[in-house]
């Protein structure tokens, strides 16, 4: 995240705890569209990720007097948005019926291949979904949010070469598994 | 030069590196034709994995924060808090589990455990087993003393007087 960003975050969290209700609009605004991002990539729609974003809106909400400022703000909403992400996978009724799915989608499209834009993008999200949770992790906060492997390293709460080795593998995999179908 | 590993294009492609330096990959690559194309297979899929930016409108986010800052529009918010406190604190105490003090620390209690009723509660029962003794003495000096009056008394005053009494 830009370093600019995170000074206009720290700014409006002093105004927020200070007692100014309208700064917490402004953090939001500001931080909505990297908190979008991430639960997209893992949900996979845009409803659910809209459901997800307030989920993690209001965790921040409650939670925001409870934030130290010695950690990076951006750190804390991105593993709060991971975190959130990964339970409303959770919740739906299984892993499973989320791949089928996607397969049902791919399946769909797949009969009008001459659209061969969503159908790639179908295919990855699908191939990005059956990736195991850490690899899914560290391939969306690096490939889709552009973090560097320290910063994924601290959202994640892991080492710098667990995080270059999951990447690494999560890259190959799905390059692996979209060979040939794109 | 060996050819670098799988992991090492990966980082290059993210402008990360791993083992080795920036330059020194730039430099295989222009030396080892099968790095150069295995490479531009690999950037060219990871390029064309959709990076796009996903966007609502403005009244959508309105909408979306006016919810998240309003507590009174999530009815049972303070179970679904409770709820989520503990799944924290679990989540958080499971790694706890592995570490060595937790594991000495649970063989000291269990061994306390094991070994505490036999000394708590020995005073408890030796102070009870006094009693009982005394009581036994006491209810036999109660029956030499009934001895001592029925022969002071003789037996027919005695009975009289005293037989509710018995006499051991
Ligand atoms: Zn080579």
């Amino acid at each position: 995240m830009h370093i600019n960003k995170e000074e206009a975050f720290k700014e409006l969290i002093e105004s927020f705890l200070g007692g100014n209700p309208d700064a917490f609009v402004k953090i939001a605004t500001l931080a909505h569209a990297d908190i979008l991002n991430i639960v997209y990539r893992y949900l996979g729609n845009l409803e659910d990720a809209k459901d997800a974003l307030q989920e993690v809106l209001i965790k921040i909400h409650r939670n925001l007097q409870s934030f130290r400022s010695a950690s990076r703000f951006s750190t804390w909403m991105y593993r709060i948005a991971v975190n959130t992400a990964l339970d409303a996978l959770r919740k739906r009724k299984s892993q499973i019926c989320l791949k089928d799915r996607y397969l049902k989608d791919t399946k769909e499209l797949s009969s009008q291949k001459e659209n061969i834009e969503p159908y790639r993008e179908m295919m990855i999200k699908s191939a990005i979904a059956q990736l195991p949770r850490r690899q899914k992790n560290v391939f969306i906060l690096k490939h889709y949010q552009g973090l560097t492997i320290e910063e994924i390293s601290n959202v994640l709460g892991c080492s710098a070469s667990s995080v270059k080795t999951h990447l690494s593998r999560a890259a190959l995999a799905l390059r692996n598994k979209m060979e040939g179908k794109v | 030069m060996r050819c670098p590993s799988k992991k090492d294009w990966v980082l290059f492609y993210y402008q990360e590196k791993d083992s080795l330096p920036r330059e020194i990959l730039q430099n295989h690559l222009l030396s080892c034709l099968a790095c150069r194309n295995d490479y531009a297979a690999l950037s060219g899929f990871l390029s064309r994995v959709e990076r796009k930016n996903i966007q609502i409108s403005e009244f959508e986010l309105d909408k979306i924060i006016a919810t998240a800052t309003k507590p009174a529009a999530r009815p049972y918010e303070w179970i679904r808090r409770l709820k989520e406190q503990i799944a924290e604190n679990l989540a958080r105490a499971k790694p706890l589990i592995y570490k060595p003090q937790f594991i000495m620390i649970t063989i000291v209690i269990a061994i306390l455990a094991a070994i505490a009723p036999f000394t708590i509660y020995k005073p408890v029962r030796l102070a009870q087993e006094d009693i009982a003794e005394v009581e036994v003495e006491l209810a036999l000096d109660d029956n030499s003393n009934l001895d001592i009056l029925s022969e002071l008394l003789g037996p027919e005053d005695f009975n009289e007087n005293y037989s509710g009494l018995s006499i051991a």
